[in-house]
This record gives structure tokens, sequence and C-alpha cells, in this order.
């Protein structure tokens, strides 16, 4: 499901509220590769919102 | 010469001396140092938007000092009314603390308090990610704000101060040594071909197990049989390793495979042996080992349930050579496998710098660390400052970011931060980029072309459940795949004799191959071959240390009355100290301590001078000063002066000419004034 402006708004808010990292995870986790949106054993991207709202659903209400 | 004409030379070297510093200043100003966690402190998973962060408990991570006894951790205790405990077992020797405080208010103040206290190196927030499973509710107290793990939480606390209650029983201390140092695994044990069954595997449709007709085949009966002029191994997918080629890997090997040196995998793991976790992978049957450790489950057998390390590691010391899969690049080096990220591939700076410590302290003179964060740790970096410290190469991958700003501890000066480039030799389109990076290395970049054949191959185990195939043969992209040829690289220049972590930096960006554009390809992609050459010249004998020698049993030896035997002893001694002097310094302060500036310097020539102007002690002030001015132009004209090369670049090089010049002058001078005191032979002139 694409996720819509608003819904962009509450997690970009959210983030800044809760002080969690861009990807909404606690500000210090640590990925391997550094980049959770990059899977680094597949190609592509995933969406910032998505991965967020995959970890956060009750962001999309 | 008059007095004041003397005075007057004398004031303007001391003044072109202060302008060649001149550049430094800037260079030294722009070191990279940040402020210690400025972060707020944030909560974990949880309701998300209908959550206040703010009431809930947070968990602190507490470094503390080395020298820290039992009795400070108590101490500790009662003033911040913290309940401490050990990150893990392997904690204890290195005081790495976890403490739980009450909410976001209480944990930011004790956090500030803690890192005023002496006892304290380090303190940070530190917050964890969700796994549902019921014991993470002990190792990670900070959760949902839900009834049932808060009651989790107490429950845990209870548990912990009962485990410690038991452990005092027992006569824990916190003066417990670590357990006995690795030992690296016999490297006179041969290699042996892999079971015939193997050859049976299922490989991915996009790669050839068999080898191209035209590849040379090897018959290698005991395993590595690689020559210093037949140096294609035999393994099948070889061929489709191009990132071998691109840094000259076989160049290298006419020289070492690493041998002895052991690198540490800090990741999600390595798939090393078969255990009760899972299955070797199948082309690491004779790839050497050492003990490791499991920083998420806390155990000691660090398996690989996530691929990323296995893959990580296959690039350093896949078995190769035994007509299997891929190979390794320094094949011969001993890896130490440390788990410090989840299945998921995320993982808590307290065990990313317990991992570090252990590495440090059980034998690793590699460490490679390809994960990271936006966010610096406090307690990370001064783990990597113990770490190199301690002499280990620390290589870490620049980040997966697609954009400028390279991530932490790729970051930290004391880390070898690496790009990524595809089979173009063009940065890949993923790679984080920025003024930290210090060399770019093969990475792969399928994002555009997505075809398997641009990524990097090496032997992992890709869960089925997170859509792999299980123990196979894997092309993968990223900074994780760049910074491990790297480390390999390193490994290889280490097994040379150069061990100081600012020299191999210094060898690896020096041997680069220039691309342009420092932001992105620092000093340029990674060179095996010429690692490799530049290190064998300079970590064996020099010509210079044999002829100095020979000069000074000359001196000895040859000439003179036997009255001043001592005097020329006092010489021989002198010159010796002046050439050797800089080079023990070194040795002392580390090859990227600030201090070398001065003991790479006129400053003991002229101290010499000034305390051994009088009498036959100017003799041995002259010799001194030659010594060190011999010394300074030898490693400036074999690049291999320390710290200006390795820390200021081009900014040194007023500096290093003005003092070279500045030590060639006093001991022109000093023996000018001996020669006016003592007379000269028949024939010459003072003046």
């Amino acid at each position: 499901m694409p996720v819509n402006e608003e819904q962009k708004k509450k997690i970009d808010e959210w983030i800044k509220k809760a002080g969690r990292n861009e990807y909404g995870d606690p500000a210090d986790t640590v990925y391997a590769g550094g980049n959770p949106l990059f899977d680094e054993r597949k190609p592509g991207l995933k969406d910032r919102y998505e991965y967020i709202l995959e970890k956060y659903p009750e962001l999309r209400k | 010469m008059k007095k004041t004409t003397r005075f007057g030379l004398a004031t303007l070297g001391i003044a072109a001396l202060g302008l060649s510093a001149a550049p430094l200043v800037p260079v030294w100003l722009s070191q990279k140092e940040y402020s210690a966690a400025d972060s707020v402190p944030t909560a974990v998973n949880g309701t998300a938007a209908a959550l206040d962060v703010r009431s809930l408990p947070f968990e602190i991570d507490i470094d503390l000092a080395d020298d820290a006894t039992s009795r400070d951790v108590l101490a500790i205790e009662r003033e911040t009314g913290l309940d401490l405990t050990l990150n893990s077992v392997y904690s204890a020797k290195n005081r790495l603390m976890r403490a739980v405080a009450p909410n976001a208010e209480a944990a930011r103040r004790l956090v500030e308090r803690l890192r005023e206290d002496p006892r304290v190196e380090a303190a940070d927030m530190e917050v964890l990610y969700s796994i549902p499973e019921p014991w993470l509710a002990y190792r990670n107290p900070v959760a949902l704000n839900s009834p049932q793990v808060l009651a989790a939480i107490e429950m845990a606390r209870e548990q912990a101060k009962e485990e410690r209650a038991q452990q005092i029983a027992q006569g824990v201390t916190f003066e417990t040594q670590m357990p006995e140092g690795a030992v690296p695994q016999d490297p006179t044990v041969p290699f042996s071909l892999r079971a015939p069954e193997a050859a049976d595997a299922p490989i991915p449709s996009n790669f050839s197990r068999t080898a191209p007709s035209e590849a040379p085949s090897l018959s290698c009966e005991t395993g590595n049989c690689l020559t210093e002029t037949d140096t294609r191994p035999n393994d099948p997918l070889y061929d489709q390793q191009w990132n071998f080629r691109m840094i000259g890997a076989e160049d290298a090997w006419k020289t070492t495979r690493g041998k002895g040196v052991v690198v540490a995998v800090i990741d999600t793991g390595v798939a090393a042996a078969t255990t009760k976790k899972g299955k070797q992978a199948k082309d690491f049957g004779v790839t050497p080992f050492v003990k490791g450790y499991d920083f998420v489950n806390d155990d000691a057998d660090p398996y690989d349930d996530h691929g990323h390390g296995t893959h990580v590691a296959g690039t350093i010391s896949e078995s190769t050579n035994n007509n299997e899969g891929a190979a390794g690049i320094a094949h011969e080096a001993t890896i130490m496998p440390l788990k410090v990220l989840s299945a998921q591939g995320w993982g808590k700076s307290a065990d990313i710098a317990d991992a570090i410590r252990f590495a440090a302290d059980n034998g690793a003179q590699v460490i490679n660390m390809s994960l990271g964060s936006s966010q610096p740790s406090d307690v990370i970096h001064k783990a990597v400052k113990y770490a190199r410290k301690k002499g280990v190469v620390i290589v870490c991958a620049a980040g997966n970011s697609f954009r400028e700003g390279v991530g932490y501890p790729a970051a930290f000066p004391e880390c070898v931060a690496i790009s990524s480039v595809g089979p173009s030799g063009k940065l890949a389109t993923y790679s984080s980029w920025g003024k930290e990076v210090a060399l770019a290395a093969p990475g792969g970049d399928m994002v555009e072309s997505g075809d398997p054949k641009d990524g990097i191959l090496q032997n992992t185990v890709f869960p089925e459940s997170q859509g792999g195939r299980g123990d196979d043969y894997y092309a993968f992209q990223g900074t994780s795949m760049a910074s491990p040829h790297a480390a390999a690289v390193a490994a290889l220049v280490v097994s040379q004799g150069v061990t100081d972590p600012a020299r191999v930096r210094d060898i690896l960006t020096k041997s680069a191959s220039p691309q342009g554009e420092p932001k992105k390809y620092g000093a340029g992609i990674l060179s095996a071959g010429n690692a490799v050459k530049t290190a064998t010249a300079e970590g064996g004998p020099k010509l210079r240390h044999v002829v100095l020698p020979m000069l000074v049993t000359l001196m000895l030896l040859a000439g003179g009355s036997r009255r001043r035997f001592g005097v020329r002893l006092a010489m021989a001694a002198a010159i010796t100290a002046g050439f050797f002097g800089p080079d023990l310094f070194i040795g002392w302060v580390g090859a990227d301590s600030a201090w070398n500036l001065l003991g790479f310097s006129v400053l003991p020539a002229v101290a010499a001078c000034a305390l051994l102007r009088r009498g036959a002690g100017v003799k041995v002030a002259a010799a001194f000063s030659l010594g060190l001015a011999v010394n300074l132009f030898a490693n400036w004209h074999n690049g291999t002066l320390p710290f200006t090369t390795a820390t200021f670049g081009d900014a040194a090089v007023p500096w290093t000419a003005a003092n070279l010049a500045a030590a060639f002058t006093l001991a022109y001078a000093a023996t000018w004034r001996a020669a006016r005191r003592f007379g000269l032979p028949r024939g010459t002139t003072a003046d």
C-alpha cells in the first residue's frame, strides 16, 4: 500500500518527537552495511517510509 | 663570522621553522572530533506515536576505566542508584557495564554525571531493538511500555541481582582475567581437498562451477600449491571474481597470502564450523579460525544466522585452491568470528564495543567492521581507540546511504573508511562518500544492471527463510563487501612485518590506484599487488640500516690516537642515536602520534648542541645532528616519514624540509665549531 503525504508527515513528526534515527529505529542502532533500506544480499532499495511502517504498523492509523 | 651575524641567522632559521609549521595548523584543527553524543535519549519499539517515550526506562552503557575496581563499581552504584551489570562474560576485564535508568530525563542526567566521573571512560545511552523472545527481556530490559514487559523488566532486574549474588558467592570479582588468549590454528596443517559429494551441491544458475578450459589446471594433491610464478588458484568460480583482478590479488600472492595474521570479522557471525546452530559453509573447510564469541546470544558459538558475516569472511579468507567454489584474498590469514548483529542484521553499540575489545585482547591484528550507523557512539569510539592503541588495524565500510556522509564507526579518525566501486571502477550507486573515505575497493554494483556478475561472489549461508538458498555461492553488493577487500590486503601487509596501524593505512593509501575525487575514492582504488610490494620494501632491512653501522665501525677502528678513543666511541654512539632515535621514538608513541612532530624535528639536535657545546662534547653533538639529518633525509626520500605523511600529507612538506635543512646546518655548524676548537687535518680550513 503506497504511503500518502499525510502519513509521511506523521512519521517524520514521530521520528522527531521520539528522537529516532531516519529509519525510525533507536538513534544508535547499527546496521549491517550501514543502511537498513539496502539489503546487500538483494538488488533494489526499500522505501524509507515503507520500512518504518512495516516495523510500526500502528503509524498507519 | 660575527656574533651578531650568527644571532641573526639563528633568528631567521627559527622564524623559517615556525613558518613551515603554519600549513599544519588548519589540518590539525580540522582533525575529526565529535562531541560525545548530544543525542536525545530514545526509547525502544513500541506503540509508536501513541507512546510517550520519555516515560520509559532507558539503558545506559558505562565503560569504566580499566583500573576501576569492584569497590569503584559499588561506589558508583551507591552514588547513582544504578544497578551495574557486565555487558557480557568478556566485559569483566574491560569493565563495560550496563544499567537501567528509570526514565529518559534521569538517564540523560546520569550519563552527563558519569561522563564527568574520572572512574568512567565513556558513558552513552543504549537503545535496543525488539525481538519478542522472552529471554530478550532480560538482556534488553528496555522494551514496550506494557505491564507485561515492565513486569519482565522487574523480573530481569531481580534475575540479574541473583546472578550477581551467585557470582560473588562463587568468588567472581571484577578483576577476573580474560580467558586464555586465542591461539591461531596450526598453520602447518595442509589444505585438504573437498569431499567429492560437495562438488554436486547446487549452484546458482548465474555461475558456472566448471573452471574455464583456458584456465591452467593445477594438480594439487595437498591443497594449497600456489607458487611464486603460478598464483592462479583452481577454485572453479575464481574466473567470476573480477574484483580479485581489479586489485591485483595474484601479484600479491607471489609474495604472501597473509599466513599467521588474525583478522576479526565483527558482523553477523561466520558459519565457521558445524555446530548445534548450523553447518559449516561449504567453502570454509580449510580456512583457519580462532575462537570467537556470539555477543548477541552470549555464547561461544558465533554462528551466522544471516549470511552477511560469512560472505565478508569469505572475501578475506575463503578456502582457496581447493577445487571448490571461490577464492579469498588473504586465504592463509586466520579469521576470528565475532557476532554482534542479529539474524535481522541489527546490533547494539555495547556489543560492538565489547567485540572490538575482545578482538584487541585476543590477538587480532586487523578488524573488519562491515556495519554502521549515522550516529556516533562514545563507547564504540573508546573501544576503537583502545584497539588502535594495541596496534590493531581497523577497517570499516563507509555505508550504503547513496549520498555524501560516511557512517560510524568508519568516520572515526582511527578507522580506515572504505567506499565501494563496481566492475567499471566507478563509485557504486549505493556507496556513501565523504572526506573520511581513505580509499575505495570493489564492492559490486548490481543496482542498475541487476546482473549478479557485477556483484561480489563468495560462499555464504543465506537462510531460506530470508529469501536465500542456504549454503551456496551468492553475489552481494555493498560497502560491506568492499571493506573486507581492504581488511584482507591489510592482513597481507601486516604479514610482511609492517604492523603499526598508521603505517598500514599509509601503505594502503599510497599504493592505491589514483582515481581523482578524494571524497569518493579517497587515495584511489585498493591495490593488493602494490601494497604488498611497498610493505615488503618497508618491512625488510634497508640499505641505510646496514651502511650506518658500517660507518660507525670504521669510525671506531680507523684513525685517531688511542687517547681519544673515548671521544670517538661517544661520537659513534651519538651518530647512531641520532639516526635510530626517531625510529625508536615512533615505536614508543605510535606512528600517528602528534609527538612525532617533535621526534622527527631538529629539536633533539638543538638540545644536544646546547647541552654539549663545551669541550669535546661539541663533536658528539655534531655527530648526533648528522645522524638525525641523515635519518630525516632517508625517511623523507623514501616517503616513510611517519605522522607527517600519515596525518598531514603534503601540508607537512615545508615542515619536513625546514627541519631537514636545519639538521644539516646544525651538524655543519657544530663540526665547524669543533674544528675551530680542536683543529683540522692539515690542508683544510674551518672557514
